[in-house]
Formats: C-alpha cells, structure tokens, sequence
C-alpha cells in the first residue's frame, strides 16, 4: 500500500465578492496496484457516523480493494494563515483574478483532520474516494490520475453547515467532461462524503 | 388596509402603463382567468385525462419487475404511482403482452415458458394483475397494438403467424377480454403500431388495419383509434410540395429522398391505404425528440400538426395523442436525472395542455431513468439504453426488485393532482403573452439555454463565463367543472422568485390558496441525482392567506414547479 499525497497549492479565488479561498491538496491515484481487502476506519466527526456508516459500507461493498490511505498535505499553520491574508490583500487589489501559490515540500505537514481512502472496484473500472476533513476549512483534493480519463464523479456527502450541530446528506452527479484538468474534488469543511469516479 | 395597497398598486402600474402615451406592456404580464370564457378544452371529453403521462407501464423489461410491480408488491405500487402522477401508461406490444400472459396464466409448464420468454427478454404476467390494478386506481392506457404477427406457439415464444385472419382474430380477441372483463374505463384507446413508418410497406400496413379495424369497432362503438403519423421539419418547402412528395412517386425517381424522408411519404401512402376506415380513427399519434426549438418536442411540434392537416384533409379535426416525447433522444437518457429537465418538462407539460388538438401525452418512459420511476431488479438501476455503459451502481441490491420516483415524478404528481379536480383548460401564457391563440417557445428557450449552461459547467468554465439563461414563469389556468375552484398550474425556471399578477373575471377569490410546490436548491438544478439516495427536490404544501376580490398577486419561487389552488365564486 503507497501513501502517494504530497504535493499543495493554495488558490485564492477571487469569483465571489468576498474572498473565498480553497486550499488544495493532491491526491495520487494508481489503479494499476493490487490493493488489499481491508477495512480501513476513518474517523468521522460526532454526530455523522451513522450516515457516514452507509456510505462507507456500500463504497467497500462495491470497492472492494483498498489501495491508499493518507492524511492531506497542507501547508503548516503559521504558514497558512501568512498565505491567506496575502491572498486575502492579492484579492482586494485584483478583483477577478485568480492567485495560484505553489507551496514548497518542507512547508507542508499530514493534517490528520483531513484523511482519505482510495478503494477499487474489481476489474478497476471505477475507484471510490473515501474522505474525511474534520476541520472548518472549505478544500479541493486535485486527482492525479495515471490510467485514462475520469468521468464525472458521484457525491455521497454527509456534511454540517452549523458547525457540527446537525447533519445533513446529499448525493448528485455534476455535470463534468473527463478531460477537464485541473481534476478537482470538492471538500467542505465539516464534511464526510464518498465519491465515485467511473474511469473511461 | 391590504385592498387599499393593492388598489394604489394597480393605480400605479396602469399610470406608468399610459405615462407614455401609448399602451406599454407590464411584465410580468398578468395571469388572466375568465371563468364564462370559451375553454381552451375540457379535459372530462378526453378519453386519456388527466392526459399527462407516461409511455411504458413496468411491462417491458423483465417478468420479474412486473410480477413485483403489479402482483407481490401493490399496495407500495400505488403509492408509487401516486407519488409520480401516473394516471396514463402507454404499454407497447399490448397485444403481444395479453396473447402470452393469458397463455402464462393457464400454462401447465410454468418454468419451461419462462426460461423461453426471459431467452426473448419479454415480460409474462396475467393481464388481469396489471389491468384490475390500473382500474383501482385510476390509470387510463393507450394500448399500442401490433398487426404484422403475433405468437404462433405462445407457450413457446416463437413468432411467425402473419396471415391476417390470425392476427385479427388474436388483436379482436384482446378487445373482446377487454370488454367482457370490464375494463373498459381504464382503456383510452388503441395505437395502431409503434413507429409503423418505420416499416417498407404502407399500403399492407393500411389494408391489414382495414381489415381489422371495423371488428374493433363492432365489439366497441365507442374505442378510440389513433394513426401514427411520422414527423418533419416545419422549414420544409411550401405544403403543395410536400403533399406531392409525400403521396406521389416523382420525388424518388429524380433521386430527392433525402431532401425529405421516406418516412414521412410513408405516412401520406397509409393514410391513403386507410381512406375507407379513416372515419374510425379517431385520433393521430406523433413522437416528438428534441426540446430545443427546431424539434418536435417544442412549439415547433405543434406547428407540424397543424401543417400535416392541411397536407391531408383528411386527418384534420382528428384527436392528437403524442404517445412519446422527451428532450432527447436515445444518446443521453441519463439527462432526466438533472432536475433541470423537470423544469423543462414543467414547460412542456403546460405547452401541450394548451394545445386545444392534444388529448395524452406519454413521456418516454415510465420506468428508466427517463420518467416517473427508477427502477432496479439487476444490482443496476436502469437505464433503457445507453451506449456508454453508464448505468448506476444500485450499491443497496440484495436481490429483490426496488422502484422509487424520479426528478419528474413531482411535477406529474402536482400537475395531475390539480387536474383531476380541475379538467377545464381556461388560459395559458407566460411572462410575456397569454391567450389561447399565442405561442409560447418558453420551453424551448429554456431548454437551449439551460444545455448551454450544463455544457459550460461540464467544461470547468465559472459561472460568470455560463451564457446567458432564458427563464420564464409558465401558467396555465383550469377551473373545476362546478366552478368553484380554480386551480394555476406554474412553472419558474428563474434562479429568482416572481411574483405573477392575477386578474379574474366572470369569478372572485372566495379562500384560502393551497401550493403545492416541488423546487430545488439552485446549486443542484443540473445536478444528476442519483437513484437510491435522498432527493434533493423539496415537496411541500402551503395553504397561504384567503384571497378576495378580482386581482391578486401569486407567487413562484425559483426553479419550481407548483400547483396554486383557490376556491372561487361566480358571480
């Protein structure tokens, strides 16, 4: 089993009229490796565990191979808060502009507050991201994909917009052309969600 | 205090009308209901009403689904129906479907009959499980029949018997069961073929018909009869000219057949092969593909039955049924899963309930991915074709057949519900027109705009960069029979709530109105739901404060498909 999650950007997106800045870290997907049958637990926040439970259980049911599990690359804390007050000042002075700030390796530490899984179906025609981020932090896990083209992924979402005090589910497929790059997956803060990729 | 508001409003809005010296057209234009008005129809003389719904009927795919549907699982199929607006179906190969499950239900050698119809993928169940079960619950069906062949050993599968005494006595004996079980009201007529242009041979198809056809008619007077008609564009040469294509023989000689297509000559040859029977046709039966404008399934539809009328005489003033229809065609039917083409079908919907001309229309289809239902029986959920292979895991499957409603089911379920109590079609407009006699390209509009926007979203590119999308508020206007309800059927394909004027006449509000509604979050509208999860539409039912007087204002939030119901008196 590879651990393959290193690499982090931090986009400061100047699309709405308040700042809005999604950190982003790389997740490496290889479904040429063999991959094991094991069960792989992720920690989910208090309250979500019974809908997180469903779609992790069917994601192993139909994924049965694990190929990868991690912690997200980001950006040291002291570090980050420098970057995002210096995307915050790079948005107020370049509305609509988009900032891409290329972190260097050393700078960046596994959060365990933000964990993932990478499971196969048999026959390797699709693959499930199992994903987990604990923190109040909105990301985008861009896919590094080595076998062919991604067809649009299925969210399976559990997520709590008030902090944890309830929980909601929501599952749809967004309209998403394969050779779109970059390949980016949504990951709200305070959020539990399985997503499903068929490869073409 | 609340009348005073209104009447400076209305004050307000016909000063800044004439400010200019001229009349200028407010927006939104008001919804106007007149209740002594000539009705756009009456749904209560269509055969079909409440005329909305959907072809297919859980007959096509497998006997598994079916015994399910209509034998093991009934009481949670009528809910099902209910909660997706199913009132007409429209199964194909009806009499294919009856000859071999009668034979299923009197067979000795139950087994080696399956294992002969799963190897030719048809359906066995006794017509009586699906026929009683319409009748309970007030499903009305189009039964398309066939006439080139039925089954020649039935407890075998095998086809082959052609000759026409075999097959009328076959599709007459059908009929006769219909009759002498007393199934009668839940039948609104027969469809003479599936797509039949698609065959070499009009004058065969029209003798056979010819032949057949008056036995119908003998067994029951009163059976409504529909002639499939092949369609075309509208920018087609002037009518004189298609009419000489469509009958005559000189367009194939000089080698034209491309220009026009052969199926729609095919069409001209069966309806004059069916000249001696055509006064027992009661109805003629289009398939429109395609929302966008050029196409069928738009207001473009409409025009190309008005044309063929003119071409030939002879079906003018016939019913019209539009026994399939759907945005696209086979190549996408995956696109259902986006509410977005529920907003669309809410357009469409109100486009053919104001068409005096269109009894039933059936959305194709019932139970794929495509309509009312999503259905699993194989560890997949459905998909009738798709040439990708991009069907949807069922990840639940434990072996058992499962159905759920789909986007499009709350907007038949809404729709269908208001017109059941309210038959009498009044007015039908827009943001900007109304009147029987307007057309409204609302749906096409949207449509095309709406794809656009997918499609911008599908490349990655942001919002900011999406074209532009043409929305609109969709109405149209029923009353109940006794007049003392009127019911507004609404569509808003906005990403904003608006407020649509009212104005009645020949009535006043006399209640309290009900919604009705079924919406989305904006951030979903193109999104594909997914089949076996949660919805994310959002059903729910308002009862608001009463209405009175003549005017009032009803309001539709974004991207919603309602129903607004409210007690009236005449005066």
């Amino acid at each position: 089993m590879k651990i393959r999650s290193f690499a982090v950007v931090l986009l400061a997106s100047a699309a709405m009229s308040l700042p809005l800045h999604a950190e982003s870290f790389r997740i490496a997907v290889d479904l040429s490796g063999k991959g094991d049958a094991k069960t792989v637990a992720l920690k989910v926040p208090r309250g979500a565990e019974k809908a997180s439970e469903r779609y992790f259980q069917l994601a192993e049911k139909t994924h049965p191979d694990l190929l990868a599990h991690g912690y997200a690359m980001r950006v040291k804390p002291a570090m980050r808060a420098r970057l995002q007050k210096k995307a915050s000042a790079g948005v107020s002075t370049a509305k609509g502009s988009a900032e891409k700030t290329v972190v260097d390796e050393k700078d960046l530490v596994a959060d365990k507050k933000v964990e993932y899984a990478i499971r196969a179906a048999k026959g390797r025609k699709s693959f499930v991201l199992m994903m987990v981020n604990r923190t109040k932090d909105p990301l985008t896990a861009e896919i590094a994909f080595a076998n062919g083209q991604m067809r649009a992924p299925v969210y399976r979402r559990v997520y709590s917009e008030n902090g944890g005090k309830s929980w909601t589910t929501a599952a749809w497929q967004p309209p998403r052309n394969p050779d779109v790059r970059p390949w980016t997956i949504e990951l709200p803060a305070n959020t539990v969600q399985t997503v499903t990729i068929t490869v073409k | 205090m609340m009348k005073l508001f209104m009447l400076l409003a209305l004050s307000a809005t016909v000063a800044s009308t004439y400010a200019a010296g001229k009349p200028r057209q407010t927006w939104p234009v008001p919804i106007e209901v007149d209740a002594d008005a000539e009705p756009i129809k009456d749904l209560r003389n269509s055969t079909s009403a409440p005329d909305l719904g959907y072809a297919g009927a859980m007959l096509e795919t497998s006997t598994l689904m079916s015994e399910w549907f209509y034998i093991s699982n009934r009481v949670e199929s009528a809910k099902l129906v209910r909660d997706a607006g199913v009132r007409l179906v429209r199964p194909w190969n009806a009499n294919d479907l009856w000859q071999s499950g009668i034979a299923w239900s009197k067979t000795k050698n139950r087994a080696e009959m399956r294992a002969a119809y799963d190897r030719i993928h048809r359906a066995l169940i006794d017509p009586h499980a699906y026929f009683s079960f319409w009748k309970e619950n007030g499903i009305k069906a189009i039964l398309c029949l066939e006439n080139y062949g039925v089954f020649a050993d039935v407890e075998k599968g095998t086809r082959g018997a052609w000759q026409i005494e075999i097959v009328k006595k076959v599709i007459c004996d059908y009929v006769q069961w219909i009759v002498d079980n007393g199934y009668k009201d839940c039948v609104a007529g027969f469809e003479l073929g599936n797509e039949p242009y698609f065959g070499n041979n009009p004058e065969q198809y029209g003798e056979r018909w010819c032949a057949i056809i008056p036995e119908i008619k003998r067994i029951w007077p009163e059976a409504k009869i529909g002639l499939p008609i092949a369609e075309y564009r509208p920018n087609d040469p002037d009518i004189a000219a298609v009419r000489a294509r469509a009958t005559g023989l000189e367009w194939v000689q000089n080698g034209n057949e491309f220009s026009f297509g052969r199926l729609n000559q095919w069409s001209g040859r069966a309806i004059v092969a069916l000249t001696s029977q055509l006064h027992n046709v009661s109805h003629v039966i289009y398939h429109f593909y395609g929302g966008e404008a050029p196409y069928g399934c738009s207001a473009s539809g409409f025009g190309r039955i008005k044309n063929f009328a003119k071409v030939f005489p002879e079906v003018a003033g016939k019913r019209v049924w539009i026994t399939e229809w759907r945005e696209r065609a086979d190549e996408d039917l995956r696109c259902h899963q986006a509410f977005q083409s529920s907003l669309w079908k809410g357009h469409y919907l109100l486009l053919c309930l104001a068409q005096p001309e269109v009894d039933g229309i059936s959305l194709h289809n019932l139970g794929a991915l495509g309509g009312g239902f999503s259905m699993s029986f194989d560890g997949t959920w459905h998909v009738e074709l798709d040439p990708s292979g991009r069907y949807y895991v069922n990840p639940d499957y434990k072996g058992s057949p499962r159905v759920i409603t789909g986007p499009a089911a709350p907007v038949f379920k809404i729709y269908t519900e208001a017109l059941k109590k309210h038959p009498i079609v009044l007015n039908h407009g827009n943001c900007e027109k109304r009147g029987r006699d307007v057309v409204v390209w609302a749906s096409a509009t949207y449509y095309s705009s709406s794809l656009a926007q997918m499609r911008a979203m599908a490349k990655g590119l942001p919002k900011e960069k999406w074209p532009q999308l043409k929305s609109n508020v969709e109405w149209v206007a029923t009353m109940s029979a006794d007049k003392k309800s009127l019911s507004v059927l609404m569509v808003n394909s906005n990403g904003r709530k608006i407020d649509m004027p009212i104005e009645l006449k020949g009535c006043r509000f006399a209640g309290k109105p009900v919604v009705q509604s079924v919406t989305i979050p904006a951030e979903h509208v193109y999104s594909y739901l997914v089949p076996g999860e949660r919805p994310l539409w959002q059903l729910s039912e308002t009862t608001l404060k009463p209405m009175s007087g003549t005017a009032g204002v009803i309001s539709i939030g974004p991207n919603t498909v309602q129903s607004v119901t409210i007690p009236i008196k005449t005066r």
